[in-house]
């Protein structure tokens, strides 16, 4: 193959369009050279942000067919064993506001990383003077959440923030409290968590996207989770996200199987579900998705045991005997 | 007009620490972050070493005065002996007081922070998180900014110093999203936007925005560029590109191996082998290639630096980004296989003249500088490896103490001169954007790249140096005509380019006017012609101004007080 084809999206702060280039193969190039290239060669109006080129400062992420990646950090024979020989798809980042072609805003971004209230509250065995001690297990328990570059790629495709914003934040925040929360320095672990739990920390809807986009390997979804045990520990168990939570360990203990038609009421409350889920669950009955029957047996009874109930029983006991 | 009591320009590690401190000597100032980029991108995530400051754990043999000396040492004495010894006592403080921010250091077994040996020390005091420090302790500054509520006005790229009556009345800023050109009136302006090594474009280990803007603006205002000359290139850039190998693949006890398989360094540096200082090793490196003993040929030439007998295990733990910078630039593993390196224009030691290293204040009243743009000097003809984080830190500090402490005694001012800046930088975007048939940017910033690469390089002569700065001013010339290609106001990031590139040219022309002049070898300066240093004439810094085009050379004389210079041995 000698050339290479670039579909790139376009936008000059007023008109939206997408730009087809093409451009010397070379092996071994990565996508950021193949856009310097780009820029250099063939038309100066591109617009991308770079900086280290060598993925640590987390300026060039972009997507190529609808996924994140660092440019510099990813190499065009790598996409095209992935996708072919066919043109490449060249957008900005997800989830962001775009200010031309593939470079995005981060103004506002930057304000959402305050609510995770970065920045370590020492214990006060600790002082400015004399530093800390840490030992190097408790040093590593934070350094992956370290490693964040501020990317945003596991924004990109949250399917979360892709529904709404308004009560939720980019997975990167979650992991900066979490990396103060986990820090065994800090004389205020809470304080992280109780600023994401008001900033839907409950919400997230476990599609991985961010684990599997932080080029990374950072897995924010976990850092969620962790965050989540923390806030419930230490007494945070109202809401329907702890309730939710609860109802799926209950069954699981009982069972072994998730009773759906009792999960809605318990996270919710049986007013709301009569109020708000019930026209759903008419609909589901009407189409055949769930039989009447069936739906009133689980209302009144659980699910029979499975098989090797005891077996899960005590997989899942020293989880519920930690907390 | 808008108007801070402080604008700090640029978001790295000097600048964050610039406004931290600044905002903890008086909380109540109005205080403003202004950067060309998101707060992140800076060149000091890019430090991987280590940040070095002498910690007093009982027992150790290391000292203040220890690392004092060998920053005096490794400097070729061109560091200025007072402001060194401020330098590592602040240093030694910064490290203790990042560590109860937040910065995550790696740990010894009892809880300290671990430390390792890096070129040019005595004794192991280089601080570290893995290979990763300069982005730890960049996002850890970043992260405790944003706890002490500093604001920040990304996407500004900066224009100008408004300087009337003498003293600094603000910036004029270009907002790159836009392209709306604004003044910002503040009572101290704080500068901290980087290094100029983007000068060797093609082999530099810099990012691409390290283009010396803060520099070129201080030129501008009448500042002086003091040591202009002195540019540190590392000995391992991975061979393609000039990326960075950090010296700590050498401190961990890695090899460097030409191709005979010979270590040879025993033939440069017996005692202190592949860890002697960046110059000293950078020249055996070259060495090897101009006498035949490297690998490859023209722009490939290279020799091996081998870190397979330190183990995957050790390798992965200590040093897991360089292994990623192999893998990506050289497609090699270095657990399996020796990675082929040569030296890359690394850091500025040179930069804006600063007066007064206790508030790194310039000659401009209310015009502070901190860490690569800034020149004391610490580092003088060679900075030692850990000493940049460290030098970020402490002179970002002390800037940020010394605009907060100017703030008090100074008003705002000089309307006019902002606003005729102002209007004379909207004229340029019109006048440059419309530009038809000149060079390419692009094409001119490769040349200067391949011009100081022969001619202020590693080895330098009066003729190489001559024939470089006639090529500068060529390429000066053709600056004046060259074309943007894109007159959009909107996110216009390649007339963003064009004024980096104008602000390396004049800083090239700066570096070769002082080099040319410097008649012997000292630190990173390396005069084939003049092969030994000269104290009885050059003990001093070089000190560039330009006015209406002309580009003066002063000197002042080194602050010596306890160290005699001496041979430097190691």
């Amino acid at each position: 193959m000698d050339t290479l084809t670039f579909l790139i999206d376009r936008y000059d702060g007023v008109n939206s369009w997408r730009q087809r280039y093409e451009f010397p193969y070379r092996p071994g190039m990565t996508v950021l050279a193949s856009l310097i290239h780009i820029k250099e060669r063939i038309d100066p109006t591109l617009n991308f942000t770079a900086s280290c080129r060598s993925a640590i400062c987390g300026a060039c992420a972009v997507r190529v067919n609808g996924n994140a990646l660092l440019a510099c950090d990813t190499m065009v024979d790598d996409l095209l064993t992935v996708w072919g020989e066919g043109a490449l798809v060249v957008s900005p980042l997800g989830n962001a506001k775009v200010v031309s072609d593939l470079v995005v805003e981060w103004s506002e971004k930057i304000e959402r990383l305050r609510l995770a209230r970065p920045g370590l509250h020492a214990k006060p065995e600790f002082s400015a003077e004399k530093g800390c001690r840490q030992s190097p297990k408790d040093m590593q328990a934070v350094a992956r959440q370290w490693d964040c570059i501020l990317c945003g790629s596991c924004a990109s495709e949250c399917n979360k923030l892709t529904d709404s914003e308004k009560d939720f934040l980019e997975p990167f925040v979650f992991t900066h409290a979490a990396r103060y929360a986990g820090d065994s320095r800090s004389a205020d672990p809470l304080r992280h968590v109780e600023g994401m739990l008001e900033n839907g920390l409950w919400k997230c809807v476990h599609c991985m996207e961010c684990v599997s986009k932080c080029p990374k390997h950072i897995r924010p979804g976990e850092d969620i989770a962790a965050m989540r045990h923390m806030a419930v520990e230490a007494g945070h168990t109202e809401g329907p996200g702890p309730r939710h939570a609860e109802a799926f360990r209950t069954d699981l203990e009982k069972t072994g199987r998730l009773n759906e038609v009792k999960l809605v009421p318990r996270t919710e409350g049986m007013f709301s579900a009569a109020t708000k889920r019930l026209p759903f669950t008419m609909r589901m009955f009407a189409k055949g998705k769930l039989g009447v029957l069936e739906a009133a047996r689980l209302f009144v009874a659980d699910n029979a045991p499975v098989e090797n109930i005891d077996g899960l029983r005590k997989v899942i006991a020293p989880e519920r005997k930690e907390s | 007009m808008e108007s801070y009591d402080i604008v700090i320009v640029g978001s790295g590690g000097a600048g964050l620490r610039a406004a931290v401190g600044a905002l903890q000597t008086n909380p109540y100032l109005d205080i403003m972050v202004v950067t060309k980029t998101m707060p992140t991108r800076s060149a000091t995530c890019m430090a991987e070493g280590g940040i070095n400051g002498v910690l007093d754990f009982p027992g150790q043999q290391d000292s203040l005065d220890a690392h004092s000396f060998d920053t005096v040492k490794g400097s070729d004495y061109l560091g200025d002996q007072d402001a060194i010894d401020f330098f590592v006592q602040k240093a030694s403080e910064a490290v203790r007081e990042t560590d109860f921010w937040g910065t995550p250091y790696s740990r010894e077994a009892d809880g300290r922070v671990a430390c390792r040996l890096m070129g040019g020390h005595k004794h192991a005091r280089t601080n570290f998180s893995a290979d990763k420090t300069g982005h730890i302790l960049l996002h850890s500054n970043f992260d405790y900014a944003l706890k002490n509520g500093v604001r920040f006005r990304v996407n500004s790229q900066l224009l100008d110093v408004a300087v009337k009556d003498g003293v600094c009345r603000g910036v004029v800023v270009r907002d790159t999203d836009t392209g709306e050109v604004t003044a910002i009136r503040a009572k101290a302006v704080v500068l901290a936007t980087g290094g100029y090594t983007r000068m060797f474009w093609a082999r530099t280990s810099t990012p691409y925005i390290a283009t010396g803007d803060g520099v070129g603006v201080a030129l501008r205002a009448g500042v002086a560029f003091k040591d202009p000359e002195m540019v540190q290139f590392h000995p391992t850039g991975v061979a393609n590109g000039g990326v960075l190998i950090t010296e700590a693949a050498r401190g961990e006890g890695g090899y460097l191996v030409n191709n005979a398989g010979e270590r040879f360094m025993a033939r440069y540096a017996p005692d202190r082998m592949e860890l002697a200082p960046r110059d000293i090793t950078a020249r055996a490196i070259e060495t090897e290639i101009i006498e035949g003993r490297g690998y490859g040929e023209g722009l490939g030439a290279h020799v091996l630096l081998d870190l397979r007998h330190l183990g995957r295990e050790r390798i992965l733990e200590r040093l897991p980004q360089i292994r990623h910078v192999g893998l990506l630039f050289e497609n090699l593993d270095l657990v399996e296989k020796p990675i082929p390196v040569r030296p890359t224009a690394h850091y500025s030691m040179g930069g804006i003249d600063v007066v007064d290293f206790e508030h790194m204040k310039t000659s401009v009243p209310g015009l502070f500088a901190a860490g690569e743009c800034s020149c004391v000097s610490i580092h003088g003809a060679n900075r030692l490896g850990g000493n940049s984080l460290a030098d970020a830190m402490v002179t970002g500090k002390q800037a940020g103490i010394g605009a907060a402490c100017h703030v008090p005694g100074a008003s705002f001012g000089g309307d006019a001169a902002l606003e005729a800046l102002v209007s004379r930088w909207r004229e340029h975007f019109r006048e440059a954007t419309s530009r038809r048939g000149g060079a390419s940017v692009p094409e001119l910033r490769e040349k200067l790249a391949a011009v100081l690469w022969e001619g202020m390089g590693i080895f330098r002569t009066e003729d190489k140096l001559s024939g470089a700065l006639s090529a500068v001013t060529g390429l000066q010339k053709e600056f004046e005509t060259a074309v943007v290609g894109n007159d959009n106001p909107v996110c216009n990031t390649a007339y963003a380019h064009f004024l980096e590139v104008g602000n390396l040219l004049s800083l090239a022309r700066c570096s070769l006017v002082a080099a040319k002049a410097r008649h012997e070898s000292r630190g990173a300066h390396t005069r084939e012609d003049y092969p030994t240093r000269d104290d009885a004439a050059f003990l001093k810094h070089s000190l560039v101004t330009v006015q209406d085009g002309d580009y003066r050379l002063d000197y002042r004389p080194v602050t010596v007080t306890r160290h005699q210079p001496q041979e430097r041995k190691y």
